[in-house]
């Protein structure tokens, strides 16, 4: 009856969760929405001009945030792909410079820059230019496992550098998307 | 279990009247799967005074032709979940529909990918044609066969013996009203509980019947004038052959932040009962009915397994999942626990009137989890017979059919169209069945 059991249960799942042959669950997730709208957007600078530019180093906008997923998920589903798709708006009011983004994530009991960040992106900042960011990216094998749990952790930093001379560089930016698209098929059943 | 389902599905592909499986006559089929009076195709099994009422003419000996299962073996299904072929709904749509009939039109199979939008408080699932496999109410499928029956009469007494299995399965899917809706085209919302039930249940078991059929009122052949009121009773003796059922209940609450703190707890009970040929036990079960003939008009009541129940000796069990580790637990309570099951009662009413050259004949049948009836009609010109009726089914859809025969000597070919929802998304579709009749007269 064990396998009774088992086969009322694949059933539910094969019907609430997925196809079968190349059918798949898409599961995708809104990942912003789990960030405070108080961090998705700030203004940056200013940061005087030095040859050379003046880099502050990397700072954490979103530390250690807790992202949580369906439970149950890795039970009925095998990511196959995971991308992600990120969307920023930077207005630079004055100076030049650059900045990097980064996102980080991690299981949900380690500390997500510990280990490579699955998003990197340099932008260039020219004065009184608006940029508007829009990127794709697949997760690497690391990645996928982490959606094969049920939580996860998120750091989003960001990395500017001053420009070599003239003004100093300030302005603002604000983070528009970030969402993760996970492609899945069935588990073993 | 899979012992089980298999003995299920190959007494629903030999026996001639499963409640709402295929019609395993053509004859009938054309006639939109009626139970056949006139000591016809499925009339015993209904009801058991029919086995007293005389033929109403030298009504041949079918064999139903499995067109169905060409196609079926040549492209049989896998059953490796890792096969790019594996198709559950597929198989699903088998075990509804045992590939015995030619599918004209095969019913459609979910296709899409499910899309599942998940943000902080946001929670939003497109099933696309998955959603189709749930119905809004219950899904409910069910059957009892009894049969096929070997039986023998004695000479100058109304009595019978025979033997033959009783194979019973139904299931029950619920989804509680909020769930209804978030699979439908709603959204998940903060603070509510949704949940599932399943309950089913498969048993089969074997014995011997000791049977009482004869006229009890009225006088003459009631084929030529006369008028007779017929009654029958038989008795089943069995021995449990192998039993299972399943309670599940699936349930989760959402707090007042859909992914908030804390990930979504899902609870997961479940009952489990089982046993095989070792747990079986005695069992036992009464069918009764009743049959009034008068001037080529027949009505009839049928009642079969009043009061049908198998002992068992079962293993049982309780499944929960466990809200730490996420894992589902199954812990035996009790090996060998007394268990007597109950087989659900059917009735049936049919009724036979001739109307000129035609054949009228209509059934209500109240089974396993559906109320169905089914009405046809048929006429012979010369040698070929023609023939429509319809029905309607388990899951409450008008299901339409036509047919004709064509008799030669003793020998017939019976050909039968017919549309059925037999399949998980309830779909209409179309199946051709073919039968070669054995008349026992050379002329009609």
């Amino acid at each position: 009856m064990r396998r009774g059991a088992r086969w009322c249960g694949a059933a539910i799942a094969l019907a609430a969760l997925a196809g079968c042959g190349d059918r798949r669950l898409v599961l995708d997730v809104d990942v912003l929405s789990y960030i405070d709208p108080a961090y998705t957007s700030a203004t940056f600078g200013p940061v005087i001009a030095v040859p050379g530019g003046l880099a502050p180093g990397e700072k954490a906008v979103v530390s250690n945030q807790s992202v949580n997923l369906l439970e149950g998920l890795p039970d009925a589903i095998q990511v196959e792909s995971v991308s992600f798709s990120l969307g920023a708006a930077f207005v630079d009011s004055t100076g030049s410079g650059s900045d990097t983004l980064r996102v980080y994530l991690s299981g949900p009991n380690d500390d997500p820059m510990s280990a490579p960040p699955v998003i990197e992106q340099a932008v260039t900042l020219t004065p009184g230019v608006t940029d508007t960011l829009a990127l794709n990216v697949d997760g690497d094998a690391r990645v996928r496992a982490l959606f094969q749990d049920r939580s996860m952790r998120l750091s989003f930093t960001t990395s500017l550098r001053g420009p070599d001379s003239g003004a100093s560089l300030t302005g603002r930016y604000a983070l528009t998307r970030l969402h993760a698209t996970v492609i899945g098929g069935r588990a073993g059943w | 279990m899979h012992r089980l389902m298999l003995a299920a599905l190959a007494a629903a592909v030999l026996v001639p009247a499963p409640l709402h499986a295929q019609t395993f006559s053509a004859r009938r089929m054309a006639m939109g799967g009626v139970v056949l009076a006139g000591a016809g195709s499925g009339a015993d099994a209904a009801n058991v005074a029919y086995r007293a009422v005389p033929a109403a003419g030298p009504g041949p000996t079918s064999l139903s032709l499995p067109l169905g299962l060409i196609p079926f073996l040549a492209h049989l299904p896998t059953f490796d979940p890792n096969d790019p072929r594996f198709n559950v709904y597929a198989l699903a749509n088998d075990l509804y529909n045992p590939p015995w009939n030619l599918q004209l039109s095969s019913p459609h199979t979910p296709s899409n990918d499910i899309t599942v939008e998940v943000a902080r408080n946001s929670l939003a699932i497109d099933l696309g044609d998955v959603a189709s496999v749930f119905p809004h109410d219950h899904s409910v499928l069910g059957a009892t066969i009894n049969g096929p029956s070997y039986t023998f009469g004695f000479r100058g007494l109304p009595l019978f013996v025979g033997a033959g299995p009783l194979v019973e399965y139904d299931n029950d899917l619920k989804l509680d009203p909020a769930l209804d809706r978030a699979l439908h085209g709603g959204a998940f919302a903060p603070d509510t509980r949704y949940g599932l039930t399943d309950r089913g249940q498969a048993q089969a078991a074997a014995g011997v019947q000791l049977g009482w059929a004869q006229s009890v009122l009225g006088a003459g052949d009631p084929r030529t004038g006369g008028s007779r009121l017929y009654a029958g009773m038989r008795v089943k003796l069995m021995r449990g052959l192998a039993y299972g059922s399943a309670d599940n209940a699936l349930s989760f609450s959402t707090s007042d932040t859909l992914f908030g703190t804390s990930p979504i707890a899902v609870h997961y009970d479940a009952t489990l009962r089982d046993a095989g040929w070792d747990g079986g036990g005695f069992g036992r079960g009464l069918d009764l009915g009743a049959v009034w003939v008068a001037g080529g008009i027949e009505l009839g009541l049928g009642v079969d397994d009043i009061g049908t129940r198998i002992d068992w000796k079962v293993r049982e069990s309780v499944v929960s999942r466990d809200s730490v580790t996420g894992q589902t637990v199954q812990q035996v309570i009790d090996s060998a626990a007394a268990f007597t099951s109950t087989v659900p009662t059917t009735v049936t009413a049919s009724a036979l009137v001739p109307v000129g050259p035609w054949t009228l004949a209509a059934d209500v049948q109240r089974g396993v989890n559906a109320t169905l009836g089914h009405a046809g009609i048929e006429r012979w010109l010369g040698m070929w017979a023609i023939r429509a009726g319809g029905n309607v089914d388990a899951n409450r859809m008008v299901q339409g059919a036509v047919g004709t025969g064509v008799r030669l000597g003793r020998i017939g070919l019976d050909l039968a169209l017919a549309s059925h929802s037999r399949n998980v998304t309830r779909a209409r579709a179309l199946e051709l069945g073919a039968g070669v009749s054995l008349y026992h007269a050379a002329a009609r």
